[in-house]
């Protein structure tokens, strides 16, 4: 039986044109700035040319603008579920029924992941304009969905978390965006302090320390995912004074796996991290078991 | 059905609940009087597993409300006193999302709702959106929606409350059908003439605390040690007035128009008797009833004149 408070959300965010009218909207847009982008990169009418390699940099620019929105939206979205519910006074309604708080919690998190993956889902027909030319692999694009799942994943548990320790939905939404700006901005400053201080050059560091700093950035691993199916060596390439000074043969061959596939780690640590906070959320709205419970 | 036994919910320093003792019958419906603040929701919300206890336990046809909520959670259901209602949602498809949550096949729920929302009276409401209902018809569809899974033991906070003079009617109809149906209600509410009315026992709450529980008679009884008992007539009232007062078990008579009241130490046998001597006399009684308890002067009795 599929989970009913999914089941509920779907009837009733799906219903009416508004929804439709929004998925319209955004083909719409994703459709005319690939358009735009083929015209000005891939076809030159100033020699008649076509130049089919640069089909990759339109697939892209698609990926990044679904990854933008994933992340953008679905803090957005997930960050009022459970807050909602108790601003709306539900909550107590769904945790007196068999739902269990981790089926109220999933419900709760796949509803609101489910209507942003719908926006990417929709916008897989204009992907199409890659393939005609043949410049990249079915199997790319699906790892490239994947990796927008388990982003979507990881920031909706995050989300839903927040949204169950506090009550108001602003609150949740500023934190989960502040987290979400330490992820995508943060490890990556981290990361490049030292380079930023200390002027290019700066070998104080190991390739191991840099790694696991820039593990937790979506950025980075959905760069590293880009560069893995278009060929290029995009962490190798950002640590290279590093790669220089710490010699080859230090870099032990595991160190080099998770450099040539920090995407797959990256999405590792999503799933664990979404995984977390969601068992974390569904222990948060667990009205039995707490030690002490507010005054109502 | 429920047993109660030195139930405490602490919050900090301050006590919402002490030291409750508290046993309802199966088929019985127990009325929760008290003021704000009395610790009325906070005992319903524990036992509706949505609190726990400092201490204590909850015994809910012999589960511990503490220890498996979610055996608890097939056997109550629960009415809180403030709920809201999803936007989007047709009425139909709110019974069916609690039919699911309650893990009820897709296949039984027609056969469930269908007779459910025939008795809140919603049944030509069944396709109408649950937020433009008034708060009258949303406060039945709760109550129906309590009752989807057909429960034993029904909580319900402050059922009555907000509602207009015809909402709280037809709330009290459908509450009255409950009965028919032999379900355990444990019900509070601030109408306390509706409650007198309706609940075979009445627990009275103040500060935490459960001052007194019974049948509203028996309660009445307790504290005043006397029976009052209404007579009318349509001859003279102090023909009535000469014979009770020939009765020795008959105490201060009170005259109102053609009606009069007598307070009264007897026996059921020795009340027939003084009928028999009423109409042995002549005087044409319409009326001879003894006044069933006030609830509102027992509570203010109780509690010392707090305030609802």
């Amino acid at each position: 039986m599929m989970n009913p408070v999914l089941r509920r959300e779907a009837i009733t965010s799906l219903r009416g044109w508004k929804n439709f009218a929004v998925v319209m909207f955004y083909i719409g847009i994703i459709l005319f700035g690939a358009g735009l982008f083929f015209f000005s990169t891939v076809y030159n009418s100033y020699d008649y040319s076509f130049d089919p390699q640069a089909m990759t940099f339109l697939y892209v620019f698609l990926a990044s603008i679904q990854m933008a929105l994933v992340v953008i939206s679905v803090p957005a979205f997930a960050a009022g579920s459970i807050s909602g519910e108790r601003e709306k006074q539900t909550l107590d309604l769904l945790l007196v029924t068999k739902l269990s708080p981790l089926s109220i919690v999933v419900g709760k998190m796949l509803a609101s992941m489910a209507f942003v993956l719908l926006l990417v889902v929709s916008t897989l027909p204009v992907f199409a304009l890659v393939f005609y030319f043949g410049s990249i692999h079915i199997g790319s694009l699906l790892l490239m969905m994947a990796f927008a799942v388990t982003t979507a994943f990881m920031l909706a548990g995050i989300s839903v978390f927040f949204s169950c320790v506090y009550k108001r939905t602003v609150i949740s939404i500023m934190l989960v965006y502040i987290i979400t700006g330490i992820l995508c901005i943060g490890t990556l400053i981290w990361a490049y302090m030292p380079y930023i201080v200390m002027g290019y050059g700066y070998s104080g560091s190991s390739m191991e320390l840099e790694l696991l700093k820039i593990i937790p950035n979506p950025g980075m691993g959905f760069a590293s995912l880009m560069g893995g199916q278009l060929g290029v060596d995009v962490v190798g390439g950002m640590f290279s004074d590093i790669m220089r000074w710490q010699e080859y043969d230090e870099v032990n061959t595991m160190t080099q796996w998770v450099i040539d596939h920090l995407w797959l780690v990256h999405m590792t640590f999503q799933v664990v991290v979404g995984g977390v906070f969601v068992l974390l959320a569904a222990s948060k709205i667990n009205p039995i078991g707490k030690k002490s419970n507010r005054r109502k | 059905m429920l047993e109660i036994k030195g139930l405490v919910k602490q919050y900090g320093k301050f006590t919402a609940v002490d030291h409750l003792d508290l046993s309802v019958e199966e088929g019985n419906i127990f009325g929760f009087v008290g003021p704000n603040g009395a610790g009325k929701t906070t005992t319903m919300r524990i036992m509706a597993g949505l609190l726990t206890a400092t201490s204590g336990s909850v015994l809910i046809d012999g589960v511990d409300a503490t220890k498996n909520p979610l055996l608890l959670r097939e056997k109550i259901g629960y009415m809180p006193d403030f709920f809201g209602v999803y936007d989007n949602l047709k009425v139909s498809e709110y019974m069916d999302f609690y039919a699911g949550a309650y893990e009820i096949p897709y296949g039984q729920r027609d056969g469930i709702i269908n007779p459910l929302l025939d008795l809140v009276n919603l049944s030509d409401k069944k396709d109408v959106y649950v937020d433009t209902l008034s708060r009258g018809m949303k406060q039945r569809l709760c109550l129906a929606r309590s009752l989807v899974h057909d429960p034993k033991l029904l909580i319900l906070d402050e059922p009555a409350s907000g509602l207009d003079p015809r909402a709280r009617i037809e709330m009290k109809d459908a509450l009255k059908q409950l009965q028919t149906l032999n379900k355990t209600i444990l019900i509070s509410s601030h109408i306390l003439p509706e409650l007198a009315e309706m609940c075979t026992q009445v627990g009275i709450m103040e500060k935490g605390k459960l001052l007194i529980q019974g049948s509203v008679g028996d309660i009445m009884q307790r504290l005043t040690q006397k029976r009052v008992v209404s007579v009318r007539t349509t001859g003279d009232v102090a023909k009535i007035t000469y014979v009770l007062k020939e009765n020795p078990l008959v105490r201060s008579i009170v005259q109102h128009q053609s009606d009069l009241e007598f307070d009264f130490d007897g026996t059921d046998a020795d009340l027939a008797d003084i009928l028999k001597s009423l109409v042995m006399k002549g005087i044409p009684v319409t009326q001879f009833k003894e006044k069933e308890g006030n609830l509102e002067e027992i509570f203010m009795q109780v509690t010392g004149g707090a305030a609802l």
